[in-house]
């Protein structure tokens, strides 16, 4: 978040507001022209040309261009332990167990939103204890495998206690070559060879040993972390990574695994590095079951659709909403994300696609008519109140208090998520007090509020977002009236220009889809996720970079993140910033 | 769920399978201690999110005299012997910008100021600096426990990186220590290795083999340490650091143990969750597997739904109550149900024997607080603040109010000095002194 260098009571005087509204991204109105033909409306995002430091992507202040000094597009990223999510899937696909080994470890706290950045990854006691139990139980389940089983074939390829030493050193070898995801010297091997050797030397079982010098490589930080290194650890070049650490960031964006033997091979080869041989894997990737990790880990976090099972609405207040709708919504936008990749749509899709998946249950719920057969079925929304991410039962539900919806919680969601322009907290010294007088709609309660100085620069965006969702309670069923009358969803929006009126969010959503914001905005998204750092509006070379690869593409959001794996920002690196 | 007697069974993470024994009475630490041996002391702290109805939580007694208790603490009136409120301390700096509750999260227990946009605090947190000193030879240094799962997506608080959030203990490099919220990952954490069956030399092999793994991790962690930019050393130091740790561990602990109690799985209430958060702590303990723990019951703006206990909404959402009737009604239940958890707690210390022959809340020490003193106004002065237990050479059965509003780290200077390290003379950004008035 830049430029956050308020001091207490910065915001009393309405010059003061002004320079608020801008510097923390509640901008005085919405960015695009709704009357115009943006690009948003029709592709996948803006065509905004040029990549030097002066640019509208990210949006600039209350819709005029803005001048900054853009990030160089390839920065300095801290080093990424595998999380729990891509540790427990590479000790899986490493051992062939089954066991979840992410439930084991105490949570990765998230850095911008997301799970796997760098900075954010820490390495406690904790979680060396567990990795170090882990490995045991990955070890003693892969050692229980079936004689002629695939993966002990190709791990446990010899005998070790008839093999002896070499039967050890060639297994440790092949097996801390996939682990590490590169080739291995035998030297590197050598001191975990010898614990096993050892071992054995002294009476114990020579499979035993065999598996101490496995765990040995389980605790490496060569495994654990994805080690990337630079010619000189000190030098600003930026340098293109080797063939296997593109390999290994490629797998874990597209995957959250390790790399299969098809993606070591196109390493070892050299095509990973050209433009052909990377476009040729990430197509191949994509196509790959795998791929599904895209949806639960980076939509899951993106969309927030991985909570929806967490939240508690209120029993009493809601008692048609139960946890199978809950798991039924969160299958609802994920499948719906999944169609948008797999078809290619444009990213403007997922907030006005005519379309989503439904079983019995939710269509019920929905007013829809119900599917045939037990399992989700795509189904067309013409004619009924929803379309959209925003209409689904997963988003309206997680941005609602247990007992009541939030419209500032839901406006701001968008803001924050969709337009990636987070409105900062209430400035200190604001008397929020008497706000909720209770006996009044949230409406009501809200104009009230906005009313308010420093308090309408961001509420006059906030609250007519959020209040256009009124139709929808806190668990997303439609309701036309709530306990104080019906439900008035009408609002204004200020824009470049002028206002713009609109009653719901069926109407809200082309005003949207218009906003400049939406586009780069989902870039960020994607390359945060990929790289493992946080993009904002200071990366505007990188994100620019990357939406006119994704428009010259034609497949939306599937180019999007296809753009990000040919980009510079994902493929090079540097030791040190400028 | 049926009904509960939580007092006598033990849920871990549980299908509500109950362990029908009061195990707590069946277990013995495998080294009895007999009466009038030294007893270990214990730290713990306590995080409660979203602040308190203060006009509740403040006692109603004058500064100085013998407590008496305001409603919210009603359940604790047993223990006045062992209480000390504290008033008017400040937790982290008043004119704090953005994002008061994270704000007072990763200050809470370092004193440091949390900053913007950065994942690691001043360190470190007054818990790991009582654990240098009293950790000694227990198999865990300390142990950190959390009543909600960590976030899985968005935003934690405007401005702050989650990790500052959602965490009040950290090292000595600020960096934050995972917390554990599974109740069946707590009870691994804490039985994990236990093996009657095995011999002395059994377990000296398996310590020997490990060590030797570690060795040579540590050994390639070095050889690649040369080989990184600044960024990536940051975090292989963490590494090496942990791994380290690890290994001392295996070197020196020597010990309690004690026969685990039945480990089951499942849903918990909030007041199981919490029982049984309570009941692994004082095990630990007891049994001497760790002498300092923190509870984060919450995480940073928790928003949890008290329906069960008639105040239904968002924890929150309800603290800023906007001087709404009903919403202070309901986090006035909310704190007084906090309290009677703590109530719990410290019954379940004073019921368990310790090896001076006193109790088990003699030779502890709770410091009890949250991110911010009232929820509607975000203040960081006048914090809520509850020393519980005799673990500190604090005069207790009192309220103490300062005028001056010093701030935390001048308590934890003095709470350093009172589990035995002297060197401790200033703590974080504002403990310049020891606290005066914590005993007469």
């Amino acid at each position: 978040m830049p430029n956050l260098k308020l001091t207490a009571g910065s915001c009393i005087g309405a010059v003061s507001c002004v320079l608020l509204s801008v510097v923390s991204g509640c901008t005085g109105f919405m960015q695009g022209d709704p009357a115009g033909n943006n690009a948003t409306t029709t592709g996948p995002g803006p065509n905004q040309g040029g990549s030097g430091g002066t640019t509208t992507v990210g949006g600039g202040a209350g819709g005029t261009t803005m001048t900054a000094a853009s990030k160089p597009e390839v920065d300095v990223i801290t080093m990424r332990r595998l999380n729990r999510t891509q540790y427990s899937n590479t000790l899986q696909q490493l051992t062939g167990s089954k066991q979840d080994f992410a439930e084991k470890l105490p949570a990765d706290d998230l850095s911008f939103g997301f799970d796997n950045i760098g900075e954010a990854l820490t390495v406690q006691p904790l979680h060396i204890e567990t990795f170090s139990s882990s490995a045991d139980a990955a070890l003693d389940d892969l050692f229980a495998l079936p004689a002629g089983d695939a993966t002990r074939s190709r791990v446990l390829a010899c005998d070790a206690q008839t093999g002896g030493h070499a039967c050890v050193l060639s297994t440790v070898l092949a097996f801390a070559t996939q682990a590490f995801r590169r080739p291995v010297t035998e030297a590197e091997v050598t001191p975990f060879v010898s614990i096993a050797d050892k071992f054995t030397m002294t009476g114990g079982k020579a499979t035993d040993g065999l598996k101490l010098a496995l765990k040995a490589v389980l605790l490496s930080p060569h495994f654990l972390f994805r080690v990337e290194l630079d010619p000189s650890p000190t030098a600003k070049d930026v340098h293109p990574l080797s063939a296997y650490e593109l390999a290994t960031r490629l797998s874990y964006y597209l995957w959250s695994t390790m790399p299969d033997d098809a993606l070591l091979a196109s390493a070892k080869s050299g095509n990973l590095t050209t433009d052909a041989g990377l476009t040729s894997e990430v197509t191949r990737m994509f196509n790959d079951p795998k791929a599904k990790a895209l949806v639960s880990d980076f939509a899951g976090q993106w969309l927030n659709i991985r909570r929806v099972t967490a939240v508690k609405p209120d029993a009493a207040t809601y008692p048609n909403f139960n946890a199978d709708l809950a798991v039924a919504m969160q299958t609802e936008s994920s499948m719906m994300f999944q169609e948008l990749l797999a078809q290619g749509r444009p990213i403007t899709d997922l907030l006005t696609s005519n379309f989503t998946f439904v079983n019995k249950a939710l269509a019920t719920y929905y007013g829809l008519p119900a599917p045939a057969g037990d399992g989700f079925s795509r189904v067309m929304l013409d004619g009924s109140h929803r379309a959209g991410f925003l209409m689904q039962g997963s988003f309206l539900t997680l941005t609602s208090n247990p007992t009541r919806t939030s419209p500032v919680k839901r406006g701001k969601w968008v803001l924050e998520q969709l337009l990636c322009s987070p409105p900062p907290p209430p400035p200190p010294g604001v008397n929020i007090s008497g706000v909720d007088g209770g006996g009044q709609s949230v409406r009501a309660k809200l104009e009230a509020h906005r009313a308010k100085e420093p308090c309408h620069s961001c509420h006059s965006i906030m609250d007519p977002i959020g209040l256009s969702f009124e139709n929808f309670d806190g668990v997303g069923a439609f309701r036309a009236a709530d306990q104080y009358g019906p439900i008035d969803a009408t609002g204004t929006l200020p824009t470049a220009a002028g206002p713009v009126n609109f009653n719901g969010a069926l109407e809200l959503m082309p005003i949207l889809v218009k906003d400049e914001r939406l586009a780069p905005c989902a870039a960020e998204k994607v390359l945060t996720y990929a790289v493992g750092r946080g993009f904002s509006k200071d990366d505007a070379i990188a994100v620019t970079n990357v939406l006119n690869a994704t428009n010259a593409s034609g497949q939306g959001l599937r180019g999007l993140i296809g753009s990000v794996a040919l980009s510079q920002s994902f493929r090079s690196r540097r030791a040190v910033g400028e | 769920m049926r009904k509960l007697t939580a007092s006598r069974r033990l849920f871990l993470g549980g299908a509500a399978v109950a362990i029908a024994l009061p195990f707590f009475e069946s277990l013995t630490p495998r080294e009895a201690r007999g009466a009038g041996t030294a007893a270990p002391k214990r730290f713990m702290a306590c995080f409660m999110p979203n602040g308190f109805d203060m006009a509740d939580f403040r006692p109603t007694s004058a500064s100085g005299t013998p407590l008496a208790l305001g409603p919210m603490m009603a359940s604790l009136a047993d223990f006045k012997d062992h209480l000390l409120v504290l008033g008017s301390l400040q937790n982290t700096k008043q004119d704090h910008p953005l994002g008061d509750h994270s704000g007072g999260i990763g200050s809470m227990l370092t004193n440091h100021t949390v900053i913007y946009d950065t994942e690691k605090m001043g360190g470190p947190s007054i818990d790991q600096v009582v654990a240098k000193q009293i950790g000694g030879t227990t198999k865990l240094p300390s142990l950190e426990l959390a009543g909600e799962p960590g976030a899985t997506e968005g935003s934690c608080d405007s401005g702050y990186r989650c990790s500052v959030g959602n965490h009040i203990a950290f090292d000595s490099t600020g960096t934050p220590l995972p917390k554990l919220y599974d109740t069946g990952q707590i009870f691994d954490r804490l039985f994990q290795g236990f093996d009657p069956g095995a011999s002395q030399a059994d377990i000296a092999r398996r310590n020997e083999y490990q060590k030797s793994i570690l060795d040579s991790v540590l050994a390639q962690a070095t050889e690649l340490k040369a080989k990184l930019n600044a960024a990536d050393n940051v975090k292989l130091d963490e590494y090496l650091s942990a791994v380290r740790q690890v290994e001392t561990r295996i070197e020196v602990s020597t010990g309690g143990s004690c026969m685990p109690p039945m480990k089951t799985t499942g849903q918990l209430s909030d007041q199981q969750r919490a029982e049984v958060l309570n009941d692994l702590v004082a095990l630990a303990f007891q049994c001497d597997i760790t002498r300092v723990a923190t509870l984060m019951w919450g995480n940073v703006t928790s928003n949890r739904n008290y329906a069960a206990i008639g105040a239904a909404g968002g924890h929150h959402d309800i603290s800023h109550h906007g001087g709404n009737p009903d919403n202070i009604a309901k986090l006035k239940k909310i704190g007084k149900w906090e309290m009677d958890r703590l109530a719990y707690l410290l019954a379940k210390l004073k019921a368990l024997p310790d090896s001076d022959g006193r109790t088990v809340l003699d030779n502890t020490l709770i410091l009890y607080s949250s991110d911010i003193s009232d929820g509607d106004a975000h203040n960081h002065d006048d914090m809520p603040v509850l020393l519980a237990g005799g673990g500190a050479d604090f005069t207790m059965n009192r309220y103490v109010d300062y005028k001056d509003k010093p701030h935390f780290g001048d308590l934890f200077i003095s709470i350093a000095n009172a589990f035995g390290d002297a060197s401790v003379t200033t703590f974080g950004e504002h403990g310049t002194k020891p606290l005066d008035g914590l005993k007469v």
